[in-house]
């Protein structure tokens, strides 16, 4: 094998897949990058089993031929290459992969490329185009409510479905980690109907979520019930979905909630960060105390002291004082991209809703705690 | 507060609601899962229940101080009670003394479970002192109330059992109060549509060649005899035993070294660790258990068992080679 490609080209395809690829590995061969060069195109390919990456680029190939290189190394060599370098990698065989730039050589071991496992194909049936704006939206507004608990493997991911809102078919994606829920839904794009409900995995939203950051066409979704797949800009990303159950989310989302408060987001979240402050040592808990067209928002701890702090609100329902961790409420507030954000209570027992104004497609719950 | 056996059998059909933490520990680790679940069951009808439950590591909760506090102050998104379910360690002991000395107004539960913890653990004297929580202490039965205890599992079932077979039961089954249920279970299924248990049931069912063979295969690896490793675990292949099964003996095995080697830290020659160990070590590995702990430091043996839960969870997944997986750990461990 013999090719050569722009070091800038070879770090980004690198980047992409070696994020893919565990710093510890049990199975040596899973460290490393699977690099096909044919026909001046070159693939590169990396997997953990649960996600497979392989992404191609155009290339001077002088000789076509596979092998499998470690991908981390390999990285961090590119890397340290200097910028508009020309980066020549060739292999006599297939044990042992030489990098030439400039003055630079290294050889690096590989292992057999028939070592290097390949996901079953399986059968995608349900296929669906997203652009890359609309799958932003659905991670980006809920990712940061998925569960990092490993015993609760079901919400470690997002759960994508369809569902009726008024009549109307819709995507929605859910994640919850028990304390607070985040909720998200578009116009059901053509093919997804009858979808099934998939939960796709914390490690896939996240790389996918890397890798469509620049991405600005329309982004391919294949899916079956144990398998999703991502096509866009020379990259394919198959990954497999959790296979659990998505608890029945819509039991806790409040429907008779009648105190509804308006406030400024970022003046809020601002305020909210400051108080908590004082609460953060032994806990997040921020009190919210309401009154018509006021509101006041104090944290209250033994040892570091206590602080308030005073809004204007738009609210005209009776007093109320309820708290919420801090952490929770601010990570909800980020997602809201208008001057404005409502609140919708009950009482301070009970889940709050709360929503961009200017924006319904997104809902999110959140559980007080009591302070 | 710490109850007796007395007080246990009365606190687990009826727990007192004023107590906000409780404590579960000893070397029974079945025996310890056993009551977890049963108290988790008392305070939320579906453990698995997320929006009424929390599961928390004690690293998880050591290194963010806040974390248990808040768990205990939330409200249930659900409506309910909720229950924080905690996986013990020493390390999770500060915040707990923190939650105990000022508790949030709510009425959440903290259950912890944990391993045989000492006298002098902070963690058992903290909850022992403290008069919002209880420490329900799990040892192995012996004698009478062990026969007790099979012949009341078994009526369970609709099944009585003579004397004879009863001696014989308590002799073959394993200590392990859950690894004993469910040969106690497989029993009461062979024997469906009968009215007693025979000893000859028992003979048909009760097989210990099994575990023997994976007790074999976890003394070959701590001994460091590769070849043995290798030949044992080729057989338990065969008879389909899954690897998750062999990690987890391997883990209790490690679990068992690692208490021994701290005795052994302390001051005491490896013999004597040895007999410290409860449930006592069967005689006949007496020697070579003593033997594994002069191999292995407590270091090691620690890096040795976070190694064995990240392959059971590593097998866990689908797609993976667990099988591979598992002897390659294995066999690394007896290098």
């Amino acid at each position: 094998m013999k090719l050569t490609l722009e070091r800038a080209a070879l770090l980004k395809s690198l980047g992409h897949v070696q994020s893919v690829v565990e710093r510890r590995n049990t199975i040596p061969i899973l460290a490393n990058v699977l690099i096909r060069a044919q026909q001046n195109a070159v693939s590169f390919a990396a997997t953990d089993m649960e996600i497979e990456i392989n992404e191609s680029v155009d290339g001077q190939v002088g000789k076509p031929g596979a092998l499998t290189a470690p991908a981390h190394t390999l990285y961090e060599i590119v890397r340290k290459l200097p910028e508009g370098a020309q980066v020549d990698l060739t292999a006599a065989n297939s044990n042992q992969l030489t990098l030439s730039s400039g003055r630079s050589h290294f050889k690096l071991g590989c292992l057999p490329i028939d070592d290097f496992p390949k996901m079953p194909e399986g059968d995608l049936k349900q296929k669906f185009t997203l652009s890359a704006a609309d799958l932003r939206t659905l991670i980006d507004r809920t990712r940061f409510a998925m569960s990092t608990e490993e015993t609760r493997y079901y919400l470690n991911g997002i759960y994508l479905h369809t569902a009726k809102n008024k009549n109307v078919e819709v995507l929605r994606a859910v994640a919850t980690d028990g304390h607070r829920l985040a909720r998200v839904e578009m116009p059901a794009p053509r093919g997804a109907k009858d979808m099934p409900g998939i939960i796709i995995p914390r490690k896939t939203v996240n790389e996918v979520r890397k890798l469509i950051d620049e991405a600005s066409g329309d982004i391919e979704i294949a899916l079956s019930e144990a398998k999703v797949r991502f096509t866009f800009d020379g990259v394919v990303i198959t990954s497999k979905l959790i296979d659990g159950t998505f608890p029945d989310y819509e039991r806790v989302i409040p429907t008779g909630n009648d105190k509804l408060m308006q406030v400024d987001t970022r003046a809020f979240a601002a305020a909210a960060d400051r108080v908590a402050t004082i609460s953060s040592e032994k806990s997040r808990a921020v009190k919210l105390s309401l009154t018509p067209g006021h509101m006041v928002l104090s944290a209250h701890s033994p040892e570091a002291g206590s602080a308030t702090e005073e809004l204007e609100v738009k609210y005209d329902g009776a007093l109320l004082d309820v708290g919420f961790n801090a952490r929770y409420m601010l990570d909800i507030l980020q997602q809201i991209e208008s001057e404005g954000v409502s609140f919708s209570l009950a009482d301070a027992t009970a889940p709050a809703i709360i929503q961009d104004v200017a924006d319904a497609s997104a809902l999110y719950v959140l559980m007080p705690m009591r302070v | 507060m710490k109850l007796t056996p007395a007080q246990t059998t009365q606190f687990l059909q009826k727990p007192d609601s004023a107590k906000r933490v409780i404590l579960v520990y000893g070397p029974d680790a079945g025996l310890v899962s056993e009551r977890v679940k049963m108290l988790a069951l008392l305070v939320v009808p579906d453990p698995d229940d997320p929006f009424r439950t929390a599961h928390l590591t004690a690293a998880a909760v050591a290194d963010d101080t806040a974390r248990l506090y808040d768990e205990m102050a939330a409200q249930s998104l659900g409506g309910g009670r909720r229950l924080i379910r905690l996986s013990a360690a020493e390390s999770a002991t500060g915040a707990i003394a923190s939650l105990l000395k000022d508790p949030p107004p709510t009425d959440s539960l903290l259950l912890i479970e944990a391993g045989d913890l000492d006298k002098k653990s902070k963690l058992r004297l903290l909850c022992e002192n403290e008069a919002l929580a209880v420490t329900i202490a799990c040892y192995a039965e012996e004698g009478a109330a062990r026969q007790r205890t099979i012949a009341d599992i078994l009526q369970a079932e609709g099944l009585r059992i003579d004397r004879d077979a009863l001696m014989a039961l308590a002799d073959i089954l394993p200590s392990d109060r859950m690894a004993m249920r469910s040969e106690l279970e497989k029993l009461a299924l062979y024997a469906r549509g009968q009215k007693e248990i025979s000893l000859r049931d028992i003979e048909a069912v009760i097989q210990d060649a099994g575990a023997a063979e994976l007790d074999d295969l976890i003394y070959a690896v701590a001994s460091g005899d590769a070849a043995r490793s290798g030949t044992l675990m080729a057989r338990l292949w065969e008879e389909q035993t899954s690897p998750v099964a062999i990690l987890r003996a391997a883990q209790r095995h490690f679990m068992r070294l690692a208490q021994a080697r701290a005795q052994m830290d302390e001051g005491l020659n490896a013999a004597e660790a040895v007999k410290r160990l409860s449930p006592p070590v069967f005689w006949k590995f007496e020697n070579a258990f003593a033997a594994q702990l002069r191999r292995w430091s407590s270091a090691r043996i620690e890096a040795a068992l976070s190694r064995l839960y990240e392959a059971e969870a590593a097998v866990k997944r689908t797609g993976i080679p667990d099988q591979t997986l598992c002897a390659q750990l294995l066999l690394r461990l007896t290098g």
